[in-house]
């Protein structure tokens, strides 16, 4: 990994959103990477294995023929992408709460990566919305093109607090809803609630013929569970308590999160959807441009984690 | 060693820090989480009583206490010689007439050489060796232990000679053979003591002095015989040093004076010299050597105290003062030597006796000072813990 001067903490430290962003996409510009998102109109530019929902007339029909497989023939768009933000606000983005050696939270590395994408797109001429969930309400800003609309979407994002909780699988679905057409939903969460409805959403989104992206905020402690003796753990979102002898359970505990991510990971994989996990220990910047180049690469899901991971 | 051993029983005040950091377990650390969904629910019981909280802070608190109550102990330090408890020997070998002095010393050495710091003192008599002994032990610490090497003629060595050693110092008798020893002639002494002779008056034909007065020799000779009755004289070198005292009516005094020379032996000097010594006799009195016999001219009338008392003088220095206790037949009984022996004991010396326990205060001030530190962080480290949840 090359090092960075965008450590997790020192951007967190950062009030303006736009200047993170914009450094953060100033970063990835070194590299020279195009965007890889993808529309269905104009300039061909690559194959993609065919996924449910996939509009037939851009089967391959040739490929079909020669290799017996499902191709579906993906166009640079020539017209402006509509992407959403789906971002978690939810309490338990709120880890690690210390700061200090733990890092920043999940919500600020989530929301510095969505700010970021953001400002990437809205560079490249494409319309950026938001959409998330606070007091159990929603919260929308509809996707637009240009620099006045990527401020709105940052100021809105920086006024998010990680508190309460949320229901990704309606969030989800009204953004797959209110995108008018075709385009991209990326959804940064740490995925704990309501999993099962949280996929169902995201295989019907994907089925819309939307570009779907989930991207899996985790933190290097969350993972590794480094606790020892007695600690009284409190849930984020619903405030229960709960005493354990960390030590004793942190083998069985990793063991489920391991499966937990793993089952994210096939379940997306087979679903066709595009994931990726990220740990809040990795640059932001780092971790997108991996992420941007394992898009334009393929599907590629290894983890975007840090030395640990 | 310890000034008050009972302190010890403090150590059971261990105990509080290990049930205060038990009982703290209750506060278990606190943290937020993002979910309990992979979060076992354990066996709690589990944590509040069989585990301990901060090892590192309970460890420090424990050498407190323990630190603390040795120093309530009061620990003497034993210098480094005294650790393992090296052996401090004094040896006094009796230097007196009676012991075979080649053989004592061999003794007196071989005893020292098993002790690792040591010294032989040789004197006339036990009690003068056992002074110095003394003395050079009292600036020795450990073991301590005085030998004496003697063979223990009754009389030699008594109850305050013992006592002048101190206590805590080891007594150990090494007897020596003796040298046979020869009464002069004349003397008896018998074993029960109830008949022992004492010379009243001695035939001065078995003197070593020889009187000639010519006219008045008889005067001369009992003069002498007296003499000779008071100093109790000994025979024993007797044949070896012999003088003559020359009075200006001896018949050959002229021709004597002429084959003397000048004194040429050491006793001569020592027999001699008191009579120079003396102003009352020096100026009556002239030595001379014949025939390896000391002359002595004297110009005065043989019947004269002042002849006596040169007479005296001579026949004093010519015979060796005689130390009657050497002529004792009897030694002082094996049980009473074993009765005064003793064994080193571990007791300190002076300056080992101060208890030293305010060094070890001193590391308990220093061990709270740790203390204190180690809560003062930890106070700062859940404060901040507290802040940053707050502010999350």
């Amino acid at each position: 990994m090359s090092a960075s001067l965008l450590q997790p903490a020192v951007i967190a430290a950062i009030d303006d959103l736009e200047v993170v962003a914009r450094h953060i996409v100033e970063g990835l510009r070194t590299g020279e990477h195009r965007s890889p998102f993808h529309g269905f109109s104009a300039e061909f530019s690559q194959y993609r294995p065919y996924r449910p929902g996939d509009d037939l007339k851009y089967l391959d029909w040739k490929v079909l023929a020669r290799t017996d497989r499902l191709y579906t023939r993906q166009f640079r768009e020539t017209t402006n992408l509509s992407a959403m933000l789906v971002l978690d606000a939810s309490a338990s983005m709120a880890y690690p709460s210390t700061g200090g050696d733990a890092g920043v939270s999940k919500f600020v590395y989530a929301r510095l990566i969505a700010a970021a994408l953001a400002y990437l797109l809205v560079q490249q001429g494409d319309a950026v919305g938001l959409m998330t969930m606070a007091d159990g309400k929603f919260v929308y800003v509809p996707p637009r093109g240009g620099r006045m609309h990527l401020r709105r979407v940052l100021a809105r994002m920086s006024t998010l607090q990680p508190e309460g909780t949320w229901t990704p699988g309606a969030v989800i679905s009204r953004s797959a809803e209110l995108l008018r057409r075709r385009g991209v939903i990326l959804t940064l969460s740490d995925f704990y609630d309501a999993e099962a409805e949280t996929m169902t959403e995201l295989k019907r989104a994907s089925r819309r013929g939307h570009e779907t992206a989930m991207l899996q905020v985790m933190s290097r402690r969350e993972i590794e569970f480094p606790y020892t003796g007695g600690v009284e753990f409190e849930e984020l979102e619903g405030g229960a308590t709960r005493l354990v002898e960390a030590s004793s359970i942190a083998a069985g505990y990793r063991t489920r999160i391991a499966a937990f991510l793993e089952r994210w990971r096939t379940e997306s994989r087979s679903s066709g959807l595009d994931y990726a996990l990220m740990t809040t220990d990795v640059p932001p910047d780092e971790a997108l441009r991996k992420y941007l180049i394992r898009r334009g690469a393929g599907r590629d899901l290894s983890p975007i984690t840090g030395s640990q991971g | 060693m310890f000034a008050q051993p009972w302190a010890w029983l403090g150590l059971a005040g261990l105990a509080v820090p290990i049930a205060i950091h038990m009982l703290a377990r209750h506060q278990a650390v606190h943290t937020l989480f993002p979910s309990l969904r992979f979060i076992d629910v354990t066996d709690v019981t589990f944590i509040k009583r069989q585990r301990l909280t901060d090892i590192p802070l309970l460890l420090i608190r424990l050498a407190v206490v323990a630190v603390a109550v040795a120093a309530m102990a009061g620990p003497r330090w034993l210098a480094a010689s005294a650790v393992g408890r090296a052996t401090v020997m004094a040896v006094v070998v009796d230097g007196s007439a009676g012991v075979v002095g080649g053989e004592a010393m061999t003794m007196a050495r071989s005893a020292a050489a098993t002790a690792s710091s040591s010294t032989v003192v040789e004197a006339p008599s036990l009690a003068s060796g056992i002074e110095s002994a003394v003395a050079w032990l009292s600036t020795q610490t450990g073991a301590r232990e005085l030998v004496i090497v003697s063979d223990f003629q009754r009389g030699s060595l008594d109850a305050a000679a013992i006592a002048m050693v101190p206590s805590g110092v080891g007594v150990r008798f090494t007897p020596v053979p003796r040298a046979p020893t020869t009464l002069p002639p004349g003397f008896e002494l018998r074993g029960d003591r109830s008949r022992m002779t004492w010379p009243v008056a001695t035939a001065t034909s078995s003197l070593p002095l020889t009187v000639k007065a010519g006219a008045d020799q008889a005067r001369a000779d009992a003069m002498l015989s007296a003499v000779a009755s008071l100093v109790m004289t000994s025979s024993a070198d007797a044949s070896a040093r012999r003088a003559t005292l020359l009075f200006p009516g001896a018949p050959d005094r002229a021709a004597m004076v002429a084959a003397a020379r000048a004194i040429d032996q050491p006793w001569m000097f020592a027999v001699a010299q008191p009579l120079l010594n003396d102003p009352h006799t020096r100026g009556h009195v002239d030595v001379r050597a014949a025939n390896a016999e000391l002359i002595v001219m004297v110009d005065n009338d043989p019947g004269s105290p002042l002849s006596a008392g040169i007479a005296s003088t001579v026949l004093t220095s010519l015979v060796q003062p005689l130390a009657w206790s050497e002529f004792e037949p009897e030694a002082i009984a094996p049980e009473q030597l074993r009765q005064w022996e003793r064994a080193p004991s571990d007791a300190p010396s002076a300056n080992e006796r101060e208890p030293q326990g305010r060094w070890l205060w001193l590391i308990v001030i220093g061990l709270l000072g740790i203390e204190t530190w180690m809560r003062r962080e930890r106070r700062v480290a859940a404060a901040a813990e507290e802040a940053h949840a707050r502010v999350a």
